[in-house]
């Protein structure tokens, strides 16, 4: 499938360009109160309410062990389709342009820096004079660590 | 795929049609006469149905067995067949056998079904027909040649094809897939939501603006109300299953049991039915197995040899009664009692003061049930904690009512649904709450007093209460919240969890809240201090906690029995009041005596001045003022149509009144309250009353504050 065409969701995180394949994308949510759950992975943003659905936000930092900074004070939620995992979404620090990759175009790079990070990249490829990261929505859910610290309570 | 949309319409009405066939079955037996044909000509439709439909679909099995069923099931009805145990058991076979096709309709061509089609064959060679079979040119059924072959060939009944668009109750219901309701449920909360935040901005200037508001609201409530009902079953759907059940356990213990079903078209959440299923079942295998006595017993002791279980559901306010009761021999409490004490569960003082019932309800405790008991003890009690702890885990109680030698009952109420439940919503360290009500069972303020104080006892903390010692959780500290040092008073809540009581450190109390439950996400699941989340009335997110879960993270285990079985202490000191609800569920009280007295009022008698809604009486005009204007954080319900308007003992000069929306009862309640933290102003504090957490309120300084503070 190497001659066939995509639309890329571009954004930003930590200065750098990433992308989800844009069949993944449901919508753009300006940033909502999040509550904090406790005990939950350190994935966990925290979850919101959108129009009486509760999502679930993951820390996209975190999961692609960036310098875990804050979000920025003008973040947004990209949502994403039921195809990508029950109702969740990341924290952006801001959204780019969408765009329409050629399969050719592709620089198809093994990233292999962490085990970890590099199930959720599809693909690399150069976007002007930046390195555009094509990421993996459907694989978001399932690379939450699920064996959280255990802290034993009372002591 | 409309094929794909045939089948699965195939599916479940079969489904629906089997269901029936196997109740009708078990009745069949009991019948006679002209009852009899009735009921087998009930049983010969639906298996006619069937059959048709999957001719028609090319379900060459299913058609097969159905068809062979109908023909043994027509000789019947024909009198040439008796009625015999053992030609129900394979009708009831037949029947099982049918259920497991549809169930993979894909595969059910390729099923092998000779075997059962041979016993079918077999039955109908047995017993050759004492009437010669007479032809009957009406019918067009015949027995024994058509059985191996297909009926549609040898039949033309044009009907046949046609029940799957026929059948005249279709028309009455729809279906719609679980998720759709589901979505609708969260769509409806959030319309209340949504109709909540607009009511506290919208500030209705003349009548007609008030008017919409009104009529906006309404509707808002009632598609939540209809939208609720959505999810509603009778429990009939459940107890159909046990007359089966009975039939079964009666003939492996030789005993001769009739199931009475009452009240089979009541309705529960879909949920709740589910979840009921076990303990139900367990229930009455336990009236027939251990209730109900052998004939022989039964004759001797003066009754009919024929033991008779009823299984009866009842509605009643917001609570679902169901009851199960036999005419047994009843629990003997003088047995129960010495068995208590022979397994540790009981000391002998304890047991010559405690009443009968509380002896015979003794076999609820774990651990009174193991399999030396049975024998013993006639086998009364084996697993009842375990159906006890079910129920009280849908928000319901069990309690057993027994006369020796008469019966037993058991009496179970349940919450109409499961998908609202009410909550106290408290806050831990940074962390917002909800803990169900249900499980709590008292709240304690921990002002540093003697009296109220943790202790350190081995290596936790404990709290003393009435001499029992329950184990302490700190929730913030147990939720990961950084430990702050303070001395405010904060809150012990007393739960249920871990086999036993737990002891809640929380920091502050707000407000008790009906919450509509959602699952937690699903990547979040293996989170079991979380029961589930939900969408509070600001429109944030708030989590659910598990007062299991919360037990075995913090690491207790089983707490004693005895603290299990400690009822809540009784208040002494009590005073009369009145309560009443907001509209939205939460409960109030206001002291008896701080009432001057309570009109009732109608819209037409509202009059509006610059906004404000006021009412004449024979003493003067009074200004209505509702609960959100003086309490804060109650949710804004408008002037309702008709109401009540509370007229406080002491005026301030002006005179001002209190509309309440709805009124309960006036209750004994107790005296001494429990703060709320942080204050509030004519909030006197909490108590709970008639089971409900209950915010009193001191109309003296809510009505005389509220103009200077405006």
């Amino acid at each position: 499938m190497t001659a066939t065409s995509q639309h890329v969701c571009t954004f930003r995180l930590d200065g750098h360009l990433y992308g989800f394949d844009l069949a993944m994308v449901r919508e753009v949510h300006p940033p909502a109160p999040w509550v904090v759950v406790p005990k939950a992975p350190p994935e966990v943003h925290g979850l919101v309410n959108l129009r009486g659905r509760i999502h679930l936000i993951l820390d996209l930092r975190r999961m692609l062990n960036l310098k875990s900074l804050a979000p920025s004070a003008d973040h947004l939620f990209i949502l994403f389709r039921e195809v990508a995992g029950e109702s969740f979404g990341v924290v952006v620090d801001a959204i780019g342009e969408i765009l329409s990759i050629d399969g050719k175009d592709l620089e198809w790079k093994e990233t292999e820096r962490n085990p970890k990070s590099s199930k959720l990249i599809d693909g690399v490829l150069t976007h002007g004079e930046e390195i555009l990261t094509l990421l993996r929505a459907n694989a978001l859910l399932g690379a939450m660590s699920h064996n959280r610290v255990k802290q034993g309570a009372g002591s | 795929m409309e094929d794909a949309a045939l089948f699965e319409e195939f599916r479940i009405e079969a489904q629906e049609h089997l269901t029936r066939v196997a109740d009708g079955l078990v009745r069949l037996e009991r019948c006679e006469g002209a009852v009899l044909i009735e009921e087998v000509n009930g049983l010969f439709r639906a298996l006619h149905s069937i059959k048709g439909s999957a001719g028609f679909l090319g379900l060459r099995n299913v058609e097969l067995v159905a068809h062979a069923a109908e023909t043994l099931l027509d000789r019947v009805r024909k009198g040439q067949q008796q009625v015999s145990t053992s030609l129900i058991d394979l009708l009831l076979q037949v029947n099982d056998r049918l259920i497991a096709l549809v169930e993979d309709l894909e595969a059910s061509n390729s099923a092998d079904v000779s075997s059962i089609l041979d016993r079918l064959k077999q039955a109908l060679e047995s017993n050759p027909s004492a009437i010669p079979e007479a032809p009957k040119p009406e019918s067009t059924h015949q027995a024994l040649p058509t059985l191996i072959q297909p009926a549609g060939q040898d039949e033309k009944d044009p009907g046949s094809h046609h029940h799957l668009l026929l059948d005249p109750d279709r028309g009455r219901t729809i279906r719609i897939p679980v998720a759709v309701a589901d979505r609708l449920m969260t769509l409806a909360s959030e319309l209340v939501l949504v109709r909540n935040q607009a009511l506290k901005r919208l500030e209705p200037r003349d009548a007609a603006e008030r008017e919409l508001v009104q009529r906006l609201s309404t509707v808002t409530s009632d598609i939540q109300r209809t939208v609720t009902s959505t999810r509603m079953q009778p429990v009939g759907t459940l107890f159909q299953r046990f007359p089966r059940v009975v039939r079964e356990i009666s003939r492996q213990l030789g005993k001769t049991i009739d199931l009475v079903l009452q009240g089979t078209e009541v309705e529960l959440d879909k949920g709740v039915i589910e979840r009921l299923a076990d303990p139900l079942t367990h229930l009455i295998r336990n009236a027939c197995d251990h209730g109900i006595e052998s004939p022989a017993a039964r004759l001797k002791a003066g009754k009919q040899a024929m033991g008779t279980v009823k299984l009866i559901a009842l509605h009643e306010g917001s609570l679902i009664h169901v009851i199960v009761e036999d005419d047994g021999g009843g629990i003997d409490p003088a047995k129960v009692g010495r068995k208590a004490v022979e397994r540790g569960l009981l000391a002998e003082e304890e047991r010559v003061s405690m009443t009968a019932s509380r002896l015979q309800s003794l076999i609820l405790r774990p651990g009174f049930s193991t399999a030396e008991v049975v024998t013993d003890l006639s086998g009364r009690g084996v697993g009842l904690d375990v159906v006890q702890s079910n129920i009280e885990a849908i928000g319901g109680s069990l309690q057993i009512e027994s006369e020796l030698g008469q019966g037993t009952k058991f009496h179970l109420r349940l919450p109409l649904t499961l998908a609202i439940i009410p909550c106290l919503v408290v806050e831990a360290g940074e962390h917002r709450l909800c803990v169900p009500q249900r499980d709590i069972k008292e709240l304690v303020l921990l002002d540093g007093t003697a009296k109220a104080r943790l202790e350190m006892g081995h290596d936790r903390q404990v709290f003393r209460l009435r001499d029992q010692l329950i184990p302490v959780v700190a929730l913030a500290e147990l939720l990961g919240s950084p430990v702050v040092e303070s001395d405010a008073p904060r809150f012990l809540a007393v739960v249920r969890g871990g086999s036993g009581c737990l002891g809640l450190v929380i920091d502050a109390i707000r407000n008790p809240e009906e919450i509509v439950v959602k699952p937690l996400h699903a990547a979040l699941e293996s989170l079991d201090i979380f029961a589930g989340s939900t969408v509070m009335g600001d429109g944030q997110v708030s989590l659910i906690l598990d007062m299991e879960g919360v037990a075995r993270e913090a690491g207790i285990g089983h707490a004693s029995a005895a603290v299990v079985a400690q009822p809540l202490a009784k208040v002494e000191e009590v005073t009369l009041v009145l309560l009443f609800e907001d509209g939205a569920g939460a409960r109030y009280a206001i002291p008896l005596d701080a009432i001057r007295r309570v009109v009732r009022f109608k819209a037409a008698d509202v009059q509006y001045v610059t906004g404000r809604a006021g009412i004449r009486l024979p003493d003067g005009i009074w200004t209505m003022r509702r609960l959100e204007d003086v309490v804060a954080g109650v949710a804004p319900v408008p002037i309702p149509d008709a109401g009540y308007l509370l007229l406080p003992k002491a005026t301030s000069g002006d005179l001002l009144g209190l509309v309440l929306a709805e009124l309960i009862d006036t209750a004994l309640a107790p005296k001494v309250l429990q703060p709320v933290i942080p204050a509030q102003v004519g909030v006197m504090g909490v108590a709970e009353v008639c089971d409900k957490l209950t915010l009193f309120l001191d109309p003296a300084v809510l009505l005389g504050s509220v103009e200077g503070g405006r």
